[in-house]
């Protein structure tokens, strides 16, 4: 769960940066931050205690999720250069930067969570993302 | 302690400039890419004026001889720490004995000089207030000249624990300037503008500029037509900075670079505006630019438009620092 | 009293450039000395440059109009009273022509005087010192023989040595150390114009006075 002063904190980010609003979505929760920045209260839809909550994407056995580790524009390159980070079917190592979160001037790194091999992404090049959204699909080896 | 392992790489230690002595005949020379020193040392939690290192040749290669972070802004040179491969605009920890290794200038925009900045800036004693490199008079930065192999520098901080592994988006991207996919210069006319021939001055606003091998950082040599003045002139020795665009007899300018003299009696035909010094000095030699002429409020707005840039850099940074609750 | 007007313009946003009107004589000079320590405490500027018979004011922060500003140094200016200052003479030995003056021979084509004459004209007057500037330690001095004047070259000479003693369109000075130069070499001299530690670091201020102690002529 977000303490109150780690909301605060995102939402001075989300304002610095020039986001309006912003939904973050984790496992346990779901906060919307309006254009202020202040939180809004959560919306109870029957959907969000009916429907499982995010989790790894069971298509294959062994496979797991990159997941963003924090909000901001999802970028597959950096934008000086013309290729991707890595593709899709690339080895990767733990840590190796796969793909760039943009959060106003910042560029900050979205690292393999183990040494496995890169799959499909699960987001499009300019999505803003949220805190934990799903990136990737990994392979962990 | 960083030692230089390249040679012959006209590398200097430069921070923003020497002020105050222009009326000993002290010009101030400092980084050619001004911009690219702030924000490296800004990604390093540095003032934003501290010294940093200008490679403009390449390839480079030092070795790290403590840990110590580093930024690494200015042109992206295919930069490898131990071979790993690095990315451009982005801050690093260094561990003793690693080998900083950069390659050849690449990218979308390719730039020509890289600035390398470390954790507290580089260790040398100020001199009239500035730690850049007087080439002329062989003063400031390392010894008053360019760096060797075998040299061996010292961050002020290396032991500081800083935030590293993220990056800028490149100023050349944030704040873009371009005409038909060219460089384009803003340039703000000069006392002598109108005594060059009309055909002269709509020739420097309409075609392009090549940047001549004959150029570095005390001045850049154009290629094109040659500007014809109404008449010709001598004038007497005065004040310049940074940006003048001097035109001797042969009628092709010569734009003053962090280098130059601080007084000249050349036939001035405008001043390259402060806020473009950075994507001048980042030309490579033999590209092409292009000028654009603007008025004295463009050019404040350009200014204010670089020094907001930069203070979004450092709102942003200090904030990422915060928000992560300092987790490496 | 001269009605020309001083002219006034921007150098980028980064300075500003006052000329004033008329000839560059001593006390000319002296007013643009007085207008610099007057302009030096404005909160616009950095630093204010004294050249040859202008001024340059290097700005800390650029105002946000320039016409204000520019009234302000009108009429500082025409309130200038020349300052005088008390200055040391000092005398430098100069071997003229040979290796050390590689121009001599154009300054003599241009002028239609020889060797010997145009020596004599150099080394004859007592210099005042009206400025710093150019490199480290360099002084722009005042009071040459205009018969050997000489325009600067078409293309600036890449590297000339230190204690080069030079002719530029109507002005005389020595070199402080290695550098680029679009002026013509007529000889050379030994002398240390600066040291950065030292408190003002150059040797010679506006206000000195420099003569030439004819050493030699190397034809």
């Amino acid at each position: 769960m977000k303490t109150p002063q780690e909301i605060r904190q995102i939402a001075a980010w989300m304002s610095a940066a020039g986001l309006g609003a912003l939904e973050l979505r984790t496992p346990d929760e779901r906060i919307l931050l309006g254009k202020g920045g202040e939180p809004v209260a959560p919306r109870a839809t029957p959907d969000v205690a009916r429907r499982p909550p995010p989790g790894p994407h069971a298509s294959a056995a062994g496979t797991t999720t990159v997941r963003a580790p924090s909000l901001g524009i999802f970028l597959r390159g950096h934008p000086g250069r013309a290729t991707a980070l890595a593709e899709p079917g690339m080895r990767v190592s733990k840590g190796q930067p796969v793909a760039l979160l943009q959060i106003g001037p910042l560029l900050l790194p979205v690292p393999a969570p183990a040494d496995g091999r890169l799959l499909a992404p699960r987001a499009a090049e300019g999505d803003a993302v949220g805190y934990g959204e799903p990136l990737f699909d990994f392979q962990q080896q | 302690m960083i030692e230089i392992l390249s040679n012959a790489a006209l590398a200097t230690v430069q921070d923003l400039g020497r002020s105050g002595s222009l009326r000993f005949g002290v010009g101030t020379a400092g980084m050619m890419d001004n911009l690219a020193l702030a924000a490296g040392n800004l990604m390093l939690g540095n003032e934003a004026g501290a010294a940093g290192i200008e490679i403009p040749v390449f390839p480079f290669r030092l070795r790290f001889d403590v840990d110590c972070a580093f930024a690494l802004t200015g042109a992206d040179c295919a930069a490898r720490l131990d071979d790993v491969p690095l990315l451009p605009w982005w801050s690093h920890q260094a561990h003793a004995g690693q080998l900083l290794e950069l390659g050849l200038p690449q990218g979308v925009q390719r730039a020509s000089r890289a600035v390398l900045c470390l954790a507290g800036g580089v260790d040398v004693p100020q001199v009239l207030g500035s730690r850049s490199t007087q080439l002329r008079g062989a003063f400031g930065g390392h010894e008053g000249r360019a760096l060797r192999r075998g040299d061996v520098l010292r961050a002020e901080a290396p032991g500081r624990a800083c935030r590293t592994g993220f990056g800028l988006v490149p100023p050349a991207i944030a704040l873009p300037l371009a005409l038909d996919g060219g460089t384009v210069i803003r340039v703000l006319p000069a006392a002598e503008y109108l005594a060059f021939t009309p055909e002269s001055r709509a020739a420097f606003w309409q075609r392009g500029w090549k940047i001549t091998p004959q150029s570095d950082r005390y001045g850049f040599r154009l290629e094109g037509e040659a500007l014809r003045p109404i008449a010709p002139m001598e004038m007497r020795s005065h004040g310049i900075v940074p940006g003048v665009i001097q035109v001797p007899h042969s009628g092709q300018p010569i734009i003053q670079m962090r280098d130059a003299q601080p007084s000249g009696g050349y036939p001035k035909f405008g001043t390259v505006i402060e806020a473009d010094l950075w994507r001048l000095g980042q030309a490579p030699i033999g590209s092409r630019i292009r000028f654009v002429e603007v008025g004295w409020d463009e050019a404040l707005a350009a200014q204010n438009e670089v020094e907001a840039w930069l203070r979004k850099v450092e709102r942003m940074i200090d904030l990422h620092g915060s928000a992560s609750g300092g987790r490496a | 009293m001269s009605a020309a007007k001083a002219m006034l313009s921007p150098l980028g946003t980064s300075a500003l450039l006052f000329e004033a009107p008329g000839e560059t004589d001593l006390r000319s000079q002296q007013r643009i000395w007085s207008l610099a320590e007057e302009a030096a405490g404005w909160p616009e500027v950095r630093e204010a440059v004294p050249g040859m018979n202008n001024l340059m004011l290097s700005f800390a922060r650029p105002p946000r109009s320039l016409a204000a500003l520019e009234s302000r140094l009108r009429e500082a200016w025409a309130a200038a009273l020349p300052l005088a200052r008390e200055g040391r003479v000092v005398e430098l030995p100069v071997v003229y022509g040979g290796e050390g003056g590689p121009h001599m021979a154009d300054v003599v084509a241009h002028t239609g005087l020889d060797v010997e004459q145009i020596v004599e004209l150099h080394s004859m007057p007592l210099y005042p010192v009206y400025a710093l500037g150019s490199h480290p330690g360099y002084c722009y001095l005042g009071g040459m023989d205009a018969r050997i004047a000489t325009p600067r070259r078409k293309v600036p000479v890449l590297s000339i040595p230190g204690g080069a003693v030079s002719i530029g369109g109507a002005q005389t000075g020595v070199s402080a150390s290695a550098g680029p130069s679009g002026w013509n070499t007529i000889g050379s001299t030994s002398m240390s114009f600066f040291d950065p530690e030292r408190d003002p670091p150059a040797t010679l201020q506006p206000g000195d006075l420099i003569r030439f102690r004819v050493e030699g002529i190397v034809r």
